[in-house]
């Protein structure tokens, strides 16, 4: 194939990928799920963000208001929560390739709350490209619950409080305080 | 040109997309559990009331003596949205091993309505397929917590 035939697909797949990157769950997960007590996945795309920002406005209503602000910078909300019988049902293994993903120079981890007593990790990370908020993602553990939260696309942290508690984002996850490690791990099921 | 029209027939049929949805999954779910579904007796009595609570253009099939487990469902929810095509959109799927209940919903929008196509099973009832159209209120109330309302509609 002459060079000049590959330049557009790849210049779309970059293009593409700088507008949004869904974080590839691991086929392993689909194994944690058979073995999972619980399971919750709810996946919005940009389509169903489009919709629920249509349905749910209420211009008298300032948190309304808001929440449709922050929905139209969005490109997905992607949450699974896996909920299981035992401890030590799943691993660090599992856990490993998506925070691989999380290792790339656009992603910073912002929040990484350890709680001894409760053994409940709670890791924040944001994604930026070109100066400017491209996602958020959030992975909680618990020694019998996995959560993982994508906000695909331009968004603050500190806006993690008016979304969390809807769309299938765990209600307990909140925006980083100034101190991280008063904060209280999340992992809550949707 | 009879000749012409035959010969474009098979064009078109490959051109034109069919129309997916209920029947699709409930084609899907008899060919693989060589089962047969049946419908709600006197659904059009229910009708008005459905639609008076804002859904619309309600479908409803039942496997009644049809038990998957929640840990047998993953064929399901691998195959559904294959059989579906991309007009339909995941939107959740939860399972409970504990409570012996599953649900997947996917999404369809042309613009103007929101379709939404519900598989649920539990222990008692089986498991039951519902494709309806939503109104806005209600979709407003399934994108604010769609999980329990999934839990809700089982």
């Amino acid at each position: 194939m002459k060079p000049i035939y590959w330049v557009a697909p790849v210049v779309l797949a970059v293009t593409l990928a700088a507008h949004g990157q869904q974080i590839q769950i691991p086929a392993s997960w689909d194994q944690l799920a058979a073995k999972a007590e619980e399971v919750d996945n709810v996946m919005l795309d940009k389509n169903m963000l489009g919709l629920a920002a249509k349905f749910m406005k209420d211009d008298n209503d300032q948190d309304s208001v808001e929440v449709n602000r922050l929905l139209g910078k969005l490109n997905g909300i992607y949450v699974r929560h896996l909920e299981f019988k035992n401890p030590g049902e799943f691993t660090q293994a599992d856990v490993e390739p998506v925070r691989a993903q999380l290792q790339g120079p656009e992603w910073t981890r912002i929040v990484d709350v350890k709680d001894k007593n409760t053994k409940e990790n709670v890791v924040i990370y944001t994604r930026t490209v070109n100066g400017k908020s491209a996602g958020l993602v959030i992975l909680a553990e618990e020694p019998t619950e996995l959560t993982f939260v994508h906000l695909d696309g331009s968004i603050d942290p500190q806006d993690l409080d008016r979304l969390s508690g809807n769309f299938g984002i765990p209600k307990d996850v909140h925006a980083p305080k100034a101190n991280p490690d008063k904060q209280k791990p999340t992992g809550e099921k949707p | 040109m009879k000749g012409v029209s035959l010969l474009l027939l098979p064009i078109l049929s490959v051109v034109t997309p069919a129309q997916t949805g209920i029947k699709t999954v409930v084609r899907l779910i008899e060919s693989r559990y060589s089962v047969r579904h049946h419908g709600i007796p006197a659904l059009w009595l229910a009708k008005p009331f459905l639609t008076g609570s804002g859904a619309g253009e309600v479908k409803i099939e039942e496997f009644s003596g049809l038990h998957i487990s929640a840990g047998d469902s993953e064929w399901l929810r691998e195959h559904i949205p294959q059989s579906l095509g991309p007009e339909w959109h995941p939107f959740v799927e939860e399972w409970s091993k504990r409570a012996g209940e599953w649900s997947f919903i996917y999404t369809k929008s042309n613009g103007e309505h929101t379709s939404m196509l519900i598989l649920t099973s539990d222990q008692e009832d089986g498991l039951t397929a519902v494709e309806m159209r939503v109104a806005d209120t209600n979709m407003a109330e399934w994108l604010d917590d769609p999980v329990r309302n999934a839990k809700r509609h089982q």
